[in-house]
């Protein structure tokens, strides 16, 4: 172990972990529901995942399930278990998952797909559900990428199309009905419950989003556990809304989690102390997608980050829109630890933000930003796409003149600002108002960046821009069918893993298995 | 402003928790008690702990101290007492005591460490330690420099059936954990800890 990068990752045993009798000491009669859940990327990345979290204290605390869990191995650990003969095992009491009942993914990035199969792999269990039967684990998956399930449809026995909280104990009590059963009894009883997507028995349009009618009864975590090691989102998170009252007509997230639902504010409170007295963390995030959209919760967040300075604990809040942004009340938040402020104005003309009503001015953006330097802020960060829907040359000129004006501004508020220009590729996401748009080809999405790399060149601007490749791949699996199944397992045969890595993605794959398998792109 | 100084022992769950990781548990163990812990002014808060030396990853230690600095009086039992009940396990207090404000920090105090480790042939290893012990020199390069660490050697000796090393351990020098198994070139050292810092 002490060979392989960060063996932190694979140790376990952290603070407020949960080790019942291990998955592996339950006798063969024991009727214990063996759970691992996983999320197919790093230990760092997965842990970092809200709904993973829930989920792992919801199955725990029943008595009739051990829920445990697995994160995909960095290739050299890989090499090191294969050449100790290890299949992949769970975190908590190191049981081959093999051997477990159910194992679920979350799917919230489509470029983490080919190591769902990679995971499977290195389990021993067949990629193909036709392939696997009672004596392999039932293979679950939830999460944002379940709004179009069909390109994994042939490797995960049944998703979860909504929030989980509920589905989850559903699974497992339709699981224990069915023990001794056969799969496909098993398979055919999920599909009846309601929210739950069974690629053998039912059609995808016939299954509802299920939906938690009021997150306030949800029973959230208020002893997560506590990583050893440094994960990307180092800090206790509360969710204070679910859905998003605003209509941007390109959002995944907010076009599909309506109904827009608020945690009460005595919940916020009792999960924010009892979080950070359980967990000790230096910071407290509020989560939601549109933060400025909860009445009254800057000064809930005033009160907390008063109330919280005693031990030094910052709350962060991210998705605040810039309209809402004063300076006193960022000075408030921020007592403890400076973070930085993030806007998204998307597009670059109010034309297109207008066209993908993403509701702000540019007198909105300016003023925001101005405030938030004024405020102590030295570095302001921007969201923008390209490839948006009608989108011209005057749109990005846009980008660079909104770019340079908001620098002005905040060089006069604070001599020390900077920005940074973040540059993501559009695609569309099915369930969206702009999902049966087209996404701009790879070639255009170079020149276009080549255009802004050339245009925004100042030393306050900091430019960044996700990989052409990567979002083109991105498209393909998130607008992909049962046909695109083929061409992630292909790829992965190529030896594809920790393609949303940038060391790891490796497009002449892609080509190759594409080529090979269809004659899109 | 009170000091205190602990000793406590970092056990097999936690020896592949490196040094930084090692810093953020005690903050976070010591946020989940209620002791009057001091912070740093400044831009960047922190709570005001001072720790020894860093253990390499991969290995436990009997002998590990951090001090705390309390903005008011507290006893050291109670301290520990509360510590005890928020650290995770493979942390274990062994002594606690109040320090004057006068003796200097771990790092400025410690000059020499001593580790032990288990040879699974103690013959093979006494012998190798005599050539070891008569060599003028012994070079190891360090990033892009060669350095000589036959000096930082103090004592090496099979006490018990188990090799026991002393070497320099301070601000000026440190004998490296994968330095101490490089210099058995036949007997592979196992279960390599530190058992005393000085």
């Amino acid at each position: 172990m002490p060979c392989v990068t960060k063996p932190g990752r694979y140790i376990g045993n952290e603070l407020n972990s949960i080790h019942k009798v291990g998955a592996n000491g339950c006798s063969p009669l024991s009727k214990k529901i063996k759970v691992c859940l996983s999320y197919p990327d790093t230990y760092e990345i997965g842990m970092s995942n809200l709904g993973l979290s829930i989920l792992y204290h919801i199955l725990n605390k029943r008595g009739d399930v051990v829920c445990e869990r697995v994160f995909a191995p960095w290739p050299d650990m890989d090499e090191k278990m294969k050449e100790k003969n290890m299949p992949l095992f769970s975190l908590e009491s190191w049981t081959p998952l093999k051997d477990f009942d159910i194992w679920g993914f979350s799917l919230e990035n489509e470029l983490t797909y080919t190591n769902v199969l990679y995971m499977l792999k290195s389990a021993g269990i067949p990629f193909h559900r036709k392939d696997r039967d009672e004596k392999h684990p039932l293979i679950i998956a939830g999460g944002a990428c379940t709004n179009n399930p069909l390109p994994v449809s042939d490797f995960i026995d049944a998703f979860v199309i909504g929030d989980g909280e509920e589905v989850i104990l559903e699974i497992v009590d339709v699981f224990t009905g069915c023990r001794g059963g056969t799969r496909s009894a098993l398979l055919k009883k999920l599909s009846h419950i309601e929210g739950v997507y069974v690629p053998d028995h039912n059609e995808l349009k016939s299954v509802n989003r299920r939906i938690v009618e009021d997150i306030n009864t949800i029973d959230y975590p208020t002893k997560p556990i506590v990583p050893y090691i440094e994960i990307v989102h180092d800090r206790a998170v509360v969710e204070i809304m679910r859905g998003c009252p605003r209509r941007c007509r390109f959002c995944l997230a907010g076009n599909t989690t309506k109904p827009v639902r608020l945690l009460k504010k005595e919940n916020i409170l009792r999960l924010a102390r009892e979080l950070i007295k359980n967990t000790g963390l230096e910071e407290l995030s509020f989560m939601s997608l549109s933060s400025s959209d909860y009445p009254g919760l800057l000064e809930i967040a005033g009160g907390l980050g008063r109330e919280f300075f005693k031990k030094r604990v910052s709350l962060s809040l991210p998705s605040l829109r810039p309209d809402t942004f004063k300076t006193g009340i960022a000075k408030e938040i921020q007592s403890v630890r400076k973070s930085g402020v993030t806007l998204a104005p998307e597009a670059g003309t109010q034309r297109l933000r207008d066209l993908i009503c993403k509701d702000l001015t540019e007198e909105q953006i300016i003023s925001s930003t101005r405030n938030a330097f004024a405020g102590g802020a030295n570095n302001v960060k921007l969201y923008f796409m390209i490839g948006l829907p009608t989108e011209t040359e005057e749109d990005l000129k846009g980008i660079v003149e909104l770019a340079y004006k908001i620098i002005k501004e905040g060089k006069q508020a604070n001599p020390r600002a900077k920005i940074t220009v973040n540059v993501s590729t559009f695609v569309p996401k099915k369930n969206t108002p702009l999902g049966d748009g087209k996404m701009i080809g790879l070639e255009e999405i170079r020149k276009k960046q080549a255009y802004l790399k050339q245009n925004l060149r100042h030393r306050g601007i900091d430019l960044k821009w996700h990989d052409p490749e990567m979002s083109a791949v991105e498209g393909l699996l998130s607008r992909g069918d049962e046909s695109t199944g083929k061409i992630i397992e292909h790829v992965c045969e190529l030896g594809a893993k920790f393609d949303n890595w940038s060391e790891h993605f490796d497009y002449s794959r892609w080509e190759k298995a594409i080529a090979e398998n269809t004659d899109k792109i | 402003m009170q000091r205190i100084r602990i000793k406590y022992k970092k056990g097999a769950e936690l020896r592949f928790i490196g040094h930084l990781d090692l810093v953020r548990l005690w903050e976070r163990a010591i946020r989940r008690t209620e002791l009057p812990i001091a912070y740093t002014e400044g831009f960047n808060v922190r709570q005001r702990l001072s720790f020894g030396p860093p253990l390499s990853l991969g290995l436990t230690s009997e002998c590990e101290y951090i001090d705390l600095h309390f903005e008011r009086w507290t006893s050291p039992e109670t301290a520990a007492k509360e510590l005890c009940r928020a650290l995770p396990k493979g942390i274990d207090i062994s002594e606690v005591k109040g320090l004057f404000s006068a003796i200097p920090s771990i790092a400025d105090a410690v000059k020499s460490a001593v580790y032990q480790a288990e040879a699974d042939d103690a013959e093979a290893a006494l012998e190798e330690i005599k050539t070891i012990l008569a060599s003028k020199e012994i070079i190891v390069q360090r990033k892009d420099k060669k350095k000589d660490i036959r000096p930082m050697i103090k004592e090496l000796a099979v006490k018990d059936g188990k090799v026991s090393i002393m070497v320099e351990c301070s601000n000026s020098g440190s004998l490296k954990a994968g330095e101490i198994r490089g210099l058995f070139k036949r007997t592979a050292l196992k279960d390599l800890k530190r058992v005393l810092l000085y």
